[in-house]
């Protein structure tokens, strides 16, 4: 085993993770853990990063692996002076990875030869691909301390590849480090969580979204408000929501589910037709769909909880006309159109079959 | 890179260190020590107890320069090679990546060389069970009868999906899962080693929290001593493992049982905010309630439930106001909905709604107790009608439903909510007709498609155990009330209130049909008539009707 401690690395014994792509928000304690590995010399062979998408796992991912690899711990205190004040020192930490360092450019733009990033092809990783990066580890990196190993979205690893991660997971070769990002440990198999320190990302405060919103796009407060309390924690969905117009989408919607009680068929299937026609948002809508119901029901138990705090006076209006078990009948209908759409079925049907239920719900 | 994770450095290298396995670790080493050591040996067990561990210490067992010995020296030249993962005669294949049948093709090729400077040649297979269905057939001959200088170990998680052929070849020895004390212990001696201060109750959560798998456990202490500066504290322990606290899910228990749909709404809130996994929160759940019914029904509770006594004293007083039936259901209920919360793109939204849709669960009346109301209602119809006349005077007044006793005045009043008049009423009336017209409503009212059938009917006697109804219809229709005889003893039964037998007085009307045959024969002729179809030639017409003067 490999003992020699990295030469250079006690000059600076107080480092900050911060990633250098974009800020991480509300994520202190995952930073703080990070940090520690770092400070402490401790870093893991396996982590698993875990959140809901759109809270900063891949840039984290790249940032660890920066930090690992930057080479301000490797550079004098003179090295340190060049490098901008804003992002070098913040109250007598040092924030790494620098970014501006040669390692770190080479990671940023992807052409680090020992920073490997699998991700997904077409919908899982496949056995061939975890081959091959076991035929790429069984070399020693070309030239970086700690080359890292970024599996992304490792929930879709099937079966065969999980199974075939374990044994290099376990004891990779040395100086290695393997980073998995999913959305929950759930997805993946116990025998590798097993061999991973999981760390959690929380989704991002309604408060910091706002804050986000109002800074980068520009967006007032009250929009933001809105956007942020349904994006659900995701900065990533947050910032689609500010540049597809997205409230006047959901309102969109809304209006036509507004007569729902009451439906004239054909102008639900005209309205099934018209979301078939942008098939890009047809997801989208069947998640706004689902928190519209999903509030109507809510809303008579605890008000307080919706999620289109801004349609109080809708929601208000139309709860008292609906059954609780038609809602739920509605709400079970669209995960069942969710999941068929998510296997490729023909949507326009499944737009149909899901309007006319909606309908029937309440008959 | 430096840091070596605790679950490799201390990984055990000597039968001694491994924790809690004496049942394999005896049959091991009494084996190794007679020198019946068996050819092929299959370790199956959950993650993290030993497997790999175990095998590599037994090749170093069987190849250490002291002869076979239960206590390997891990001194001599093939100890170390295989401590450090280099032995050349002690060959660990990653069973999951070269589970083809042309790797194993390359092994048979290269097992029949002599082992290099080891007694023998020893193939450790991990994860062995995902070798493709090939692979294993190909296996099967030289696993049988394997030259004497080889031994094949073999660790799965999941020795169900290991060929019968290849487990009847294989000496097999279960792994069980590590006991909470025993992961203490060991991460205690750890922590000493490492010179980490860490309380007893702390270590405990974690070993909790790693269900018994030392490697869990080790991981997650690794995490914790990294995250922490100084001794460790318990809330940041809490913090770090992300353990869905004991008592959220007694709370969410709670709430359910309530029917307090704000505070579940509040607790899955914060579970999501502090990025927990709602699918494992959901499974915990599924867990509680069944542990709670296990409880309710109050037999072997402390071998069948796996929670520290105390727990099992809350869950005792949470069970206590809750029918048994309706705890069932409720489980019953979160295991159905279980695939549309795994599967669902919203956990949260999915988890919310699916817990509301079980606390609107109405309480439901066990089985037993619906039979034995049944049971009742029934006596009272034999009993007569006096009875029962005496009831619907009673049901006029209001009576709490809810846990009242079955008396004989819920049964009124369920009777009263028929539509149909009190049985006893129409019997005593005797007239004929009223009788005939309400068997007929009843008939109607359960088999509208009777009423035609039964404008064809007549009473034509009445005894005491039985009607005459006289039939003057067409043979078709003959047929069929003759057939619904059993809806007839039924209905007439329900007015009558006691068992009565329906005898039909069938008098097939032949001229009727006849009429019709010879209609038809009619209208054929002239269909065929050639001036007919000469007409509607002419016209360039079409016959629509035809009509018999």
């Amino acid at each position: 085993m490999i003992t020699k401690r990295v030469a250079g690395s006690d000059i600076l014994s107080d480092l900050q993770l911060q990633p250098a792509t974009q800020s991480l928000i509300d994520q202190e304690k995952v930073i703080r853990f990070l940090s520690a590995t770092l400070n402490k010399r401790t870093i893991p062979q396996a982590l698993l990063l875990t959140g809901i998408p759109g809270v900063g796992k891949q840039d984290t991912a790249l940032a660890y692996a920066m930090a690992c690899n930057c080479s301000i711990r490797l550079e004098t205190a003179r090295a340190l002076e060049e490098i901008p004040e804003n992002q070098a020192r913040g109250q007598g930490q040092t924030k790494i990875p620098c970014g501006v360092c040669k390692t770190c450019r080479k990671i940023i733009s992807g052409q680090h030869p020992d920073v490997i990033n699998v991700k997904p092809s077409a919908r899982v990783i496949t056995i061939a691909q975890i081959r091959d990066l076991c035929r790429c580890l069984t070399v020693r990196p070309y030239e970086a301390r700690v080359r890292a190993v970024i599996i992304s979205d490792a929930g879709r690893l099937n079966a065969e590849a999980g199974n075939a991660m374990l044994k290099i997971l376990e004891e990779p070769p040395a100086r290695t480090i393997f980073i998995l990002t999913a959305l929950q440990a759930s997805e993946l198999l116990a025998t590798i969580v097993s061999r991973c320190q999981q760390i959690r990302f929380r989704p991002i405060s309604v408060k910091s979204l706002v804050e986000w919103m109002t800074a980068t796009h520009g967006l007032n407060p009250e929009e933001a408000g809105i956007l942020a309390q349904m994006a659900g924690g995701s900065l990533a969905k947050a910032q689609i929501m500010c540049e597809t117009n997205w409230i006047s989408f959901r309102n969109s919607l809304l209006r036509e589910l507004a007569q729902l009680p009451n439906p004239s068929i054909t102008r639900l299937l005209l309205f099934a037709e018209q979301l078939c026609d942008k098939k890009e948002r047809l997801t989208e809508a069947l998640e706004i769909f689902q928190t519209w119901f999903r509030d109507l029901i809510v809303f008579s138990k605890a008000p307080h909880q919706i999620i289109n705090k801004d349609m109080k006076a809708a929601i208000a209006g139309m709860g008292p006309k609906w059954q609780s078990a038609a809602l739920h009948g509605i709400l079970s209908a669209i995960g069942n159109a969710q999941r068929r759409i998510e296997a490729n079925a023909n949507a326009r049907l499944i737009m149909d079959t899901l309007m006319l239920q909606m309908a029937g719900g309440v008959l | 890179m430096s840091y070596l994770v605790l679950a490799r450095k201390y990984r055990p290298q000597t039968f001694e260190q491994v924790v809690n396995q004496p049942h394999v670790i005896q049959t091991l080493t009494n084996a190794v020590a007679a020198d019946r050591m068996a050819h092929a040996i299959l370790f199956s067990g959950p993650r993290g107890t030993g497997k790999t561990t175990i095998a590599r210490i037994l090749a170093k067992a069987m190849n250490c320069h002291g002869g076979p010995t239960p206590t390997p020296c891990n001194r001599c030249r093939s100890c170390m090679e295989i401590t450090t993962g280099k032995a050349a005669d002690v060959f660990e294949i990653d069973g999951a990546s070269n589970n083809g049948v042309d790797q194993v093709r390359d092994l048979r090729e290269n097992i029949k060389y002599m082992p290099q400077h080891s007694r023998y040649k020893i193939y450790i297979i991990d994860e062995v069970h995902m070798l493709s269905t090939a692979a294993f057939n190909a296996l099967l001959k030289t696993l049988e009868e394997p030259p004497a200088h080889v031994l094949f170990f073999f660790a799965t998680t999941e020795p169900h999906k290991i060929p019968v052929t290849i487990l009847s070849r294989c000496q097999r020895h279960d792994l069980k899962r590590i006991g909470l004390e025993d992961i203490c212990r060991h991460m205690a001696d750890i922590c000493t080693r490492e010179s980490i201060s860490i309380s007893a109750d702390s270590l405990a959560l974690i070993a909790r929290e790693a269900g018994g798998c030392m490697r869990d456990a080790l991981s997650l202490l690794d995490q914790v001593v990294s995250f922490s500066t100084g001794p460790i504290q318990h809330e940041q322990i809490l913090e770090v493992l992300g353990v869905v606290d004991r008592k959220l899910i007694f709370d969410s228990a709670q709430a359910i049982l309530e029917h307090d749909i704000p505070a579940i709404l509040e607790i899955i809130d914060a579970l999501f905010n502090r990025g927990h996994d709602l699918k494992k929160y959901y499974a915990e759940l599924c867990t509680h309630f069944r542990n709670l019914l296990v409880i309710k029904l109050g037999q072997q509770v402390e071998r069948l439930v796996d929670v520290p006594a105390h727990e099992i004293e809350q869950m005792q007083v949470q069970a206590r106001n809750v029918a048994g039936i309706h705890l069932s259901r409720m489980l019953e209920r979160l295991l159905q909905e279980e695939v549309f919360v795994k599967s669902s793109s919203q956990t949260k939204l999915a988890l919310e709604v699916t817990l509301i849709k079980i606390i609107e669960l109405k309480p439901a009346l066990p089985i037993e107790s619906l039979i034995e109301k049944i049971d009742i209602l029934r006596n009272e119809f034999q009993q007569g009608t006096l009875v029962l006349q005496e009831r619907t005077e009673q049901s006029g007044e209001d009576r709490p439903l809810a846990g009242a006793p079955m008396d004989q005045g819920r049964v009124a009043e369920l009777h009263q909510a028929k539509p149909m008049p009190a049985a006893g009423l129409v019997a005593q009336t005797k007239d004929p007709a009223a009788i005939w017209e309400d068997i007929c409503r009843r008939i109607v009212a359960k088999h509208p498609a009777m009423a035609t059938s039964l404008a064809d009917c007549t009473l034509a006697g009445l005894t005491e155990g039985g009607l005459v109804i006289q039939v003057k219809t067409n043979a078709f229709k003959a047929d069929m009330i003759q057939r619904k005889k059993a809806l007839f003893d039924e209905m007439a039964a329900e007015s009558f209130g006691r068992k009565m037998d329906c005898r039909f007085d069938i008098q097939v009307d032949i001229s009727q049909e006849k009429a019709a045959a010879q209609n038809g024969r009619l209208r054929e002729e002239a269909l065929r008539h050639p001036l007919v179809a000469e007409a509607v030639e002419l016209f360039q017409g079409k016959i629509v009707d035809v009509k018999i003067l």
